[in-house]
């Protein structure tokens, strides 16, 4: 049994019960040049409101939001783009 | 976002930004921290509020230089205060124990996390109580007070400032991820209706060799830099007045007994503690969320018929041994209910358990708040 993601099929995938929440972290959001994370409706189980990915055509694979996450959250595939974009 | 200090009204808030807010309405005026789950909330909300009413937040390199910041800013004069979890009060320890010894009034949160080491920072264990009290080397008396809820966030922050300035000592503020990232309403009364203490300080031209500026047991008046006082500041063993003195015994005698006397001394008026308790109940003892699910499940055993009572301690330390001493003579048995291994269970079952028995209760999983079944379960094991 893997642990719970979003968009398991997807270019950005969000393991969303290891993420500590937006409203105290966030560097994602800030990390992602093309401002793709927003925070969730929804609580992930410890009560933290994860991100979630919109318009994930528009993600150019520059990893920034895989390799700030802190807490291994995020991992991104497909690359298309130039690695790892500085903010 | 409003920019006055004292936000008056009635929100839904997070325990972090209700604590924030209880530093603001408290007179605080600087803050140094190192961000860290489940601390950061306060920082972001002091960073941004800090300013709006003229105080400044600073984001150092480590917790190390942060618990230094906040030790050197409130030698100046300024109410003061770091928030982090249990790995940076590892970092800070060093710092606060020279804290403890110069006499500096400042407030530490800690929101307690997961651990050891850096452990599950998003969930909330109440590891690091006794470390709050040994943290540090050597003999010394700190004061840790423990929220229950977003609005004692609030309240309790204020009152740390308090016993802060007026006792001249760090005072730990001993929450967790649990009550630190609760969204409950939280009230904010009116300014005027705030009790703020500042510290005393000695009136201007005073030489600082001609009062006790330290180690008393009713707190020296403190000779904060930039008044033109010339007083030595030293962790070293020093006298009243300052001055280092390493030869004679006396004065490590006085430089220990002071400072631990200046807090033991005025226990009673920094004890809070909340009892519901009759003769002849079974006694829950708790603190922090974990009295949240004492006080579900006492209400539980009492519809049931069993005889339940409650003692939360919100004050951990200096320890209530008497509240407690109190309890004990009445109970019929104590049960001791924590979100860990039983780190307070010693305290408690050495003032009680010559009155009547003690028992002790950790969750089903570490990182759980109990569950109030499994303690209506142990109150019906040990009352048959």
């Amino acid at each position: 049994m893997g642990i719970p993601v979003q968009n398991p099929d997807g270019k950005v995938r969000i393991f969303q019960e290891l993420c500590k929440g937006v409203e105290g972290c966030g560097i994602c959001l800030h990390v992602c040049r093309k401002k793709l994370f927003k925070p969730a409706l929804t609580l992930n189980r410890k009560g933290y409101r994860p991100p979630v990915i919109a318009e994930q055509e528009s993600c150019t694979s520059c990893e920034n939001c895989e390799i700030f996450c802190p807490d291994m959250a995020i991992a991104v595939s497909g690359r298309t783009g130039k690695r790892r974009v500085k903010t | 976002m409003t920019s006055e200090r004292v936000r008056s009204g009635r929100y839904f808030m997070m325990g972090n930004e209700a604590c924030a807010e209880g530093a603001l309405a408290a007179g605080c005026e600087f803050a140094a921290g190192y961000p860290i789950t489940p601390a950061t909330e306060i920082a972001n909300r002091l960073a941004k509020r800090l300013p709006q009413v003229g105080g400044a937040f600073l984001q150092m390199e480590d917790e190390i230089s942060s618990i230094a910041a906040v030790i050197g800013a409130s030698w100046t004069g300024k109410k003061v205060m770091t928030v982090t979890s249990g790995p940076g009060i590892s970092l800070m320890s060093e710092n606060i124990g020279f804290a403890v010894g110069v006499e500096t009034p400042c407030v530490i949160v800690n929101v307690q996390r997961g651990a050891p080491t850096t452990g599950m920072p998003t969930v909330g264990v109440q590891g690091d109580m006794v470390q709050a009290k040994h943290g540090s080397h050597g003999d010394y008396e700190i004061i840790a007070l423990c929220p229950s809820s977003p609005q004692e966030m609030f309240d309790y922050t204020i009152t740390a400032f308090n016993y802060a300035e007026k006792y001249r000592t760090p005072v730990f503020i001993l929450s967790d991820a649990f009550v630190g990232h609760m969204r409950e309403e939280v009230t904010i009364p009116e300014a005027k209706t705030i009790e703020s203490v500042y510290r005393k300080i000695p009136s201007q031209g005073t030489d600082p060799q001609s009062i006790r500026g330290f180690l008393d047991e009713d707190i020296a008046p403190m000779p904060i830099f930039g008044r033109g006082f010339k007083a030595h500041v030293t962790s070293s063993c020093h006298d009243q007045a300052g001055k280092r003195n390493l030869i004679d015994l006396s004065s490590l005698d006085l430089f220990v007994r002071r400072l631990s006397n200046k807090i033991l001394k005025h226990k009673e008026d920094i004890t809070i503690v909340d009892g519901n308790y009759a003769k002849g109940d079974v006694v829950l003892v708790s603190y922090g969320p974990v009295a949240r699910s004492a006080s579900a499940a006492a209400n539980e055993a009492r519809e049931a018929g069993l005889p339940a009572g409650t003692l939360r301690i919100a004050t951990v330390w200096p320890f209530p041994d008497h509240e407690i001493e109190k309890m004990a003579r009445k109970a019929k048995h104590v049960i001791v209910l924590e979100n860990n291994l039983g780190q307070m269970y010693p305290y408690i079952k050495a003032a009680a358990a010559r009155f009547t028995g003690v028992s002790f209760l950790a969750p089903a999983l570490i990182g759980q708040i109990h569950d109030p079944e499994e303690i209506v379960r142990k109150i019906k094991e040990v009352v048959q």
